[in-house]
């Protein structure tokens, strides 16, 4: 049996030729003054209704303007970098492999393909916090490196600066333990680090179980945007995140803030922040050189997306605090608040609710027809320029998966509010094999008061304006459904036959 | 005559300079031959003439039931042809067994001639002449068929040219002088005369050497034969004579589309019989030619025909192009089952089954002469029908056997033939496509309205000569001839019945389906593609109503799909064909519809994107470039003359008080002058779900979130070329109208982006078939695209409130249970005066204008018929004449309301 890891990636972190920041510039030409038009209209003294409501949709509006700006101005500054050559010599890179309870199988091919990695004198380490005898033996087999540490203080970030202390070669890669390394992964990056005050070089991370699990393919489509248009615009704004795994840093720029920072569920986001406060610059490589495994189910969906969305909100007042240049500052709050977007869409699926129950509406003294003269152009320009962006990647699904994830950032938000603490959890890189209707429960609720506003609308009246706030509940509805569909299905048996045409690699223990 | 066997050909590709040669040779001697028996037949026919002017009606009727007779004697011996052609060998050595065995049928006739005689309803004399040519008619036939089957086509030419140069050197002067019988004599002895030129200098052939006799082949003739004849003979049988006289003149001068196009099927059998690709087409293509241009002929002038033939017969000639039609589908449908038959022995059973149907007809409805011509009519469109149906299947590989001489441009291409059975129909697809054309038949067939205005002034100007009807469009209309010059055609052919003018939308909304099918199959090249396109087509409901419409709406949708299938073909392969294709069916849909031009111009930088792509990638375009040209051009070319025409209709457009149409759904919008977005939502629903009353526009139009949730849908789908150029040339016009509209807001109507309609089902296709099969997303999407579409059919087509809905028919129709004579009908606004001439053509009807004459003159009731009552002006104008009508003291008698039209009667 093959593992998906092995198989060629059926994607690409390059844009399209040509690239798209010319397009996404031609885009937000059209954009902007569409914009100006739609909120020009919007916020005519005119137009207050309901003003609590009024008020929650303008905030709504203008912070997905806010993305929406930020999200133009991200792609339109892409910077796709080729490899560079290696430095003389064959440096000494240490690989590091955290661990903590993940199955044997699923570390291994990654913890073989560490040991194959070429240009440079690597040495594996696999940092096991699970402190597992099966990983010992692992490490021994392959010729890895074992690291046990007695406690595990600091979850993935304390096991990283442990194995720091143990270790000495001036480059240090980390690799989730379910994402296989290429071959070719230093001959790549290495040579980036070698230019000016470089730290560290991201690669894309790629789900290699999209091909066979309509959750991870969702949640890759997701990644891809990320990795794709946003990393790359990053990347051009000099302002790359560090993104947890597939990287490689130099030694003495993690030494220098000391190591990662363990007060956070997300390590390495802090870290980035860390680094660019003392002047270090970061490098995004678009080339998959490594494959791993998305969540192949909504627990494990619903956790990785939590302790992201803990982790960057909380970074907030740190982002605000730094001393950063204007741009990386932009960046970095732009992709911290993205973990606001949530409530946005809570206020979205509550006015419909509202009106039907109540009759209160946010705007006043609009006919529908001027409403869709200025909203209508808005929306399909952003719609389009995301589909140009993403180049296709971007799909429904992950568009659903997104807004079904609303209650995560709104829980997230509140907790970290209220400064209350969280806990690294290890995202299970294995589905669960039933459903999983709690996972979903918050949206389902939703759903479920979305139709019962809308039966109970309809029943009072079937004027146009009731069968108006039907549309936009059947438009939540179908998002909220789509969204949490694989929550609510059994998964089918993933096909693990890798198709005849594709090219393995082959990776076997030394 | 010499024959040898050939060896079995071994797949010899041919040259495309020799296919042309080939070609050239085939569609030569097809000309030949039909060239002499159009000859031919014209001598008939002027023998026929001449006859009917020298005799009086009572000689003349059973001279034309002998000619009936006459040819149903050899009509059927026309199988004989037919086998001997196909196999020539068997004839010669069966050739004296056959006349002996016709002497003696010739014997017995005589004997029984005074029994026959009245069966037959003719005289004994004529009876016995009819015996005489018993022997001759299967030695004629199976002579000439060899001549065929041995390629001699200058000697069957002349055979054919013999037949009716004899006829009228003898049978003139011989009918002078002996009437019917000296006139039956001289057809008998031409019939002679025209075999001996077919034997002469022929050799027998030894009966042991001679091949087997093809009864399929004989079968199907004489089935034919059958379909052909047997109207005729049931006339006789059944009417009276003055009727029956009557049909022997309209099956005299159908005569001409069937005998024109006689020996095709006979030329063609030897080469189909070999397996020759090509010879198909060049025999459809002439049969069709000569049975349209017999068509065509006659129904020019129907009335000069019947003129020809005197006084009495002149009420006939309204159904003169209806009886041609018919037989020219039925030389069409020879040919068919000609080419089929050579291969597949089951073929017969399709003529066989034809001849029981056209049976049941005549016993069912053939009481009249035009009911009779009706019978045949459908039959023989029928049986051409599924004839084609089955000629596009594929007919297997066969083994070619020759036993011919080698013919002059014939060749024998096996492996191109493969590759042609491989591109024509399987018989899955066959069934497929008849499964849809059916399916979308049955809604379109479904028709609960009468007659519209816009159709009533169709039909009025069809009723023009066509000088007269261009000058009609040029002076008050604002679209190209093309459908009002097949409108024309079809009212000489079918009449002015409410189907009978909407024949051309019904076959072109029909021809839509199976062209949604194809098209969406190749140009995704997946089959699934085609079936979801040709469902969303056979159901979409404005493609339904436009397809009951007498206007050029369902031709539009049809067109402008075939333009952009078309072009795609063009950029992927690029042959002449193609090009040729794309060109013919834009300038056709210009010439359809001037709208049309937004889609053409949407293509046309299509293409100028094509060729900067390829010339970016290193592809060669200076072959597409020159050949985009030429088509542009071409395209101009044959839209040049349109160019007087619509620059006429626009002058007289401008000079017209622009007035909003008045079909538009006035009250979805806000302000009726006013263009809006909900206008526009209107419009973009009525596409996709046809016409319903306001308010469910209203409700339907407040559902445009969903419109997002599509849109947020299509994220990630990919796109492909093909799609987006699908998608330009749908949703581009739509946008310039809408902003023309803008500016004259009568320019922003549904009917003119129509072509929109099947681009969409492709795009819904294709859609529908990218989720994987059988998953939860497919059935969700096409269950919910299957709800709306039969949803919306349904609610169109039997929702009265339909504001498209205007029920004249209803309204006169309850006029006319009511109106007696010395009534007056006054129509009010005065433009529904082709409504009155429709459906009130012999009632006293006068427009509003002149209602004051009307109430001076009227002794009995009057009725006030009024309609677009929601134009304030025909509203205050009909206000006016019913407060006038209740001043001259008229009582209100009764009141009723049709949807859209109201009808006040007074004493």
């Amino acid at each position: 049996m093959n593992d998906l890891r092995l198989l060629k990636p059926d994607w690409s972190a390059r844009p399209p030729a040509g690239g798209i920041a010319w397009r996404v510039r031609l885009l937000l030409a059209l954009a902007l003054p569409l914009a100006v038009w739609y909120f020009g209209w919007l916020l005519e003294p005119g137009r207050v209704g309901q003003p609590v409501l009024y008020g929650l949709l303008i905030a709504a509006e203008v912070f997905n303007l806010v993305q929406g700006l930020g999200f133009w101005w991200t792609s339109a500054h892409e910077r796709v970098r080729e490899r560079l050559p290696l430095p003389k010599g064959r440096p000494a890179v240490d690989v590091f492999i955290p661990v903590y309870n993940e199955p044997v199988d699923v570390v291994e091919p990654t913890l073989v393909a560490a040991t194959k990695l070429q240009s440079a004198a690597v040495r594996v380490h696999l940092l096991d916090d699970g402190r597992s005898d099966d990983m010992r033996s692992l490490a021994a087999r392959v010729g890895a490196h074992y690291v046990r540490r007695e406690d595990n203080k600091g979850a993935k970030a304390g096991n990283i600066n442990h194995a720091l202390g143990v270790t000495d070669a001036p480059y240090v890669a980390v690799f989730d333990c379910d994402h296989v390394p290429d071959p070719a992964f230093l001959e790549a990056t290495l040579g980036w680090l070698q230019k000016g005050r470089v730290a560290f070089v991201q690669t894309p991370q790629y789900y290699a179980n999209a091909r066979v699990n309509p959750m991870a393919a969702a949640s890759a489509a997701q990644q891809n945007l990320f990795f794709g248009p946003i990393a790359r615009g990053k990347d051009g704004l000099a302002s790359m995140i560090c993104c947890g795994t597939n990287m490689i840093f130099r030694r003495d720029a993690l030494e220098e803030v000391g190591g990662f920072p363990t007060d956070s569920v997300t390590e390495d986001f802090e870290l980035s922040i860390a680094l660019f406060e003392r002047g270090w610059e970061s490098a995004y490589l678009p080339e998959v050189l490594a494959r791993g495994l998305g969540p192949e189910d909504m627990a494990s969906y619903v956790s990785q997306q939590h302790r992201w969305a803990r982790g960057c909100l909380s970074a907030l007042p740190r982002i605000l605090r730094a001393r950063l240049p204007w741009r990386v500052r932009g960046q970095y709050l732009l992709s911290s608040m993205y973990f606001l977007s949530g409530w946005t869409v809570l206020i979205y699926m509550s006015l419909p609710v509202i009106r039907m129950l109540t009759g209160a509406q946010p705007v006043a003294g609009a006919t529908a027809d001027e409403f869709l003269l200025h909203f209508a152009p808005y929306f399909t320009v952003s719609i389009i320029t995301v589909a140009v962006a993403g180049a296709g990647t971007y799909s429904f699904h992950a568009f659903a998966l997104s807004v079904a994830s609303f209650w995560i950032h709104v829980h997230a938000s509140i907790k970290a509010v209220l400064r209350r603490p969280s806990r690294f959890v290890v995202t299970p890189k294995k589905g669960g094999s039933g459903r999983q209707p709690r996972a979903a429960a918050a949206p389902l609720a939703i759903v479920a008061v979305l139709l019962g506003s809308a039966v109970y609308g309809l029943a009072q009246a079937r004027t146009p304006s009731t069968f108006n706030n039907v549309a936009f509940v059947a438009l939540h509805v179908s998002v909220l459904l789509a969204g949490t569909w694989p929550a609510l299905v059994r998964p089918r048996a993933a096909a693990v036959e890798a198709p005849e045409e594709s090219a393995h690699l082959e990776v076997q223990a030394a | 005559m010499t024959a040898h066997v050939l060896p079995a050909p071994e797949g010899i590709g041919v040259e495309p300079r020799g296919r042309a040669r080939a070609w050239r040779a085939l569609a030569g001697e097809q000309a030949l031959v039909a060239g002499a028996q159009a000859l031919a037949g014209l001598g008939n026919f002027v023998f026929s003439l001449v006859l009917v002017r020298m005799l009086a009606p009572a000689q003349f009727a059973p001279l034309a039931a002998f000619l009936g007779l006459y040819l149903l004697v050899h009509v059927p011996a026309l199988s004989l042809s037919a086998s001997s052609a196909q196999r020539p060998g068997w004839a010669l050595a069966r050739l004296p067994r056959l006349s002996a065995l016709g002497l003696g049928g010739a014997v017995a006739a005589a004997v029984c001639a005074p029994l026959l005689a009245p069966a037959l309803g003719l005289p004994v004399a004529l009876v016995l002449v009819l015996a005489a040519a018993l022997p001759g008619a299967p030695a004629l036939a199976l002579a000439r068929g060899s001549l065929y089957g041995d390629g001699r086509h200058s000697r069957a030419a002349a055979s054919l040219l013999a037949e009716p140069a004899l006829r009228v050197l003898l049978g003139l002067p011989l009918a002078l002088t002996l009437g019917s019988a000296g006139a039956a004599g001289a057809v008998v002895f031409a019939g002679y005369g025209a075999l001996g030129v077919a034997l002469w200098g022929r050799r027998p052939v030894a009966p042991v050497t001679a091949p087997s006799v093809p009864w399929a082949t004989v079968a199907a003739f004489l089935a034919l034969a059958v379909v052909q004849t047997q109207d005729l003979l049931w006339a006789n049988a059944t009417l009276p004579a003055a009727e029956a006289a009557r049909f022997a003149l309209l099956s005299t001068v159908g005569s001409i589309a069937i005998f024109a196009s006689a020996t095709v099927p006979l030329v063609l059998l030897p080469r189909a019989a070999r397996g020759e690709a090509g010879a198909l087409g060049a025999a459809v293509a002439l049969t069709a030619a000569l049975g349209l241009g017999s068509v065509l002929a006659v129904a020019a002038a129907p009335s000069a025909v019947a003129g020809l033939f005197g006084a009495p017969y002149a009420d006939v000639a309204p159904m003169f192009a209806r009886y041609l039609l018919a037989m020219a589908l039925l030389g069409l449908a020879r040919v068919l089952v000609a080419h089929r038959v050579t291969g597949d022995a089951r073929a017969a059973m399709l003529p066989a089954g034809a001849a029981v149907l056209q049976a049941a007809l005549l016993i069912a409805f053939g009481d009249t002469a035009a009911a009779i011509a009706a019978c045949t009519l459908a039959t023989c469109a029928a049986l051409a029908v599924v004839a084609g149906i089955v000629a596009m299947s594929a007919p297997g590989l066969r083994v070619v056997r020759a036993t011919v001489t080698d013919l002059p441009g014939a060749w024998r291409v096996p492996e191109r033939r493969t590759a042609a059975a491989r591109r024509v129909l399987r018989r899955p697809e066959v069934l497929t496509v008849a499964g849809l054309t059916l399916l979308a038949l049955v809604p379109r067939l479904l028709i609960e309205r009468g007659l519209w205005l816009d159709e009533a002034i169709s039909v009025h100007q069809a009723r023009m000569s066509v000088p007269d009807m261009l000058d009609a469009l040029r002076a008050g209309d604002v679209h190209p001839p093309l459908h009002h010059l097949l409108l024309w055609l079809t009212v000489r052919i079918v009449g002015t019945g409410e189907t009978a003018v909407r024949l051309p939308s019904l076959v072109a909304g029909t021809l839509l389906v199976p062209a949604l099918y194809f098209a969406g199959r190749e140009l995704y090249s997946r089959h699934r593609v085609g079936v979801l396109a040709g469902l969303v087509g056979a159901l979409s409901p404005l493609a339904v109503w436009y397809s009951q419409e007498a206007r050029m709406y369902s031709l539009f949708m049809l067109l402008a799909l075939l333009a952009v299938w078309m072009q795609v073909r063009v950029v992927r392969r690029g042959r002449p064909v193609d090009w040729m294709l794309y060109t013919l069916a834009s300038a056709a849909l210009l010439w359809t519809q001037y709208f049309g031009l937004l889609q053409v111009l949407v293509q046309q930088v299509a293409f100028v994107g094509v060729l900067v792509y390829r010339r970016r990638v290193g592809i060669p375009v200076k072959h597409t470039a020159i050949a985009w040209v030429l088509s542009a051009l071409t395209i101009a070319l044959l839209c040049l003359p349109l160019a007087g025409l619509a620059t006429d209709q626009l002058h007289a457009y401008l000079d017209r008080r622009a007035a909003t149409p008045s079909s538009v759904g006035s009250s979805v919008a806000p302000s009726l002058e006013d263009l809006s977005i909900y206008a526009g939502i209107a419009n973009a629903l009525w596409t996709v779900i046809g016409y319903h009353s306001d308010h469910t526009m209203l409700l339907l139009g407040a559902l445009w979130p969903l419109a997002m949730l599509a849109a947020l849908f299509l994220l990630g789908r990919g796109w492909s070329s093909t799609s987006s150029l699908v998608a330009a040339c749908a949703l581009v016009p739509v946008m310039a109208l809408f902003g023309l509209g803008l500016l004259k807001r009568d320019l922003f109507e549904v009917r003119y982006f129509a072509g929109a309609v099947p681009l969409m089902a492709l795009l819904i296709g294709r859609l529908l078939a990218s989720f994987k099969p059988r998953s939860v997303t497919a059935a969700i999407a096409a269950t919910a695209v299957g709800v709306i579409l039969v949803a919306g059919l349904t609610d169109q087509q039997l929702n009265r409130t339909n504001p498209r809905f205007y029920d004249f028919e209803g309204a006169t129709a309850r006029i006319l249970a009511e109106a007696r004579p010395g009534d007056t009908i006054i129509y009010s606004p005065s433009f529904l005066q082709p409504i009155a001439e429709y459906y009130l053509p012999r009632e006293d009807t006068r427009p509003i204008a002149r209602a004051g004459e009307a109430l001076h003159d009227v002794r009995g009731r009057v009725f006030v018929i009024a309609s677009f009552l929601d134009r304030p002006s025909v509203a205050a104008r009909t206000g006016a004449v019913i407060s006038e009508i209740e001043r001259r003291r008229r009582v209100l008698d009764a009141r009723f309301d049709e949807p859209q039209v109201k009808v006040w009667v007074y004493r």
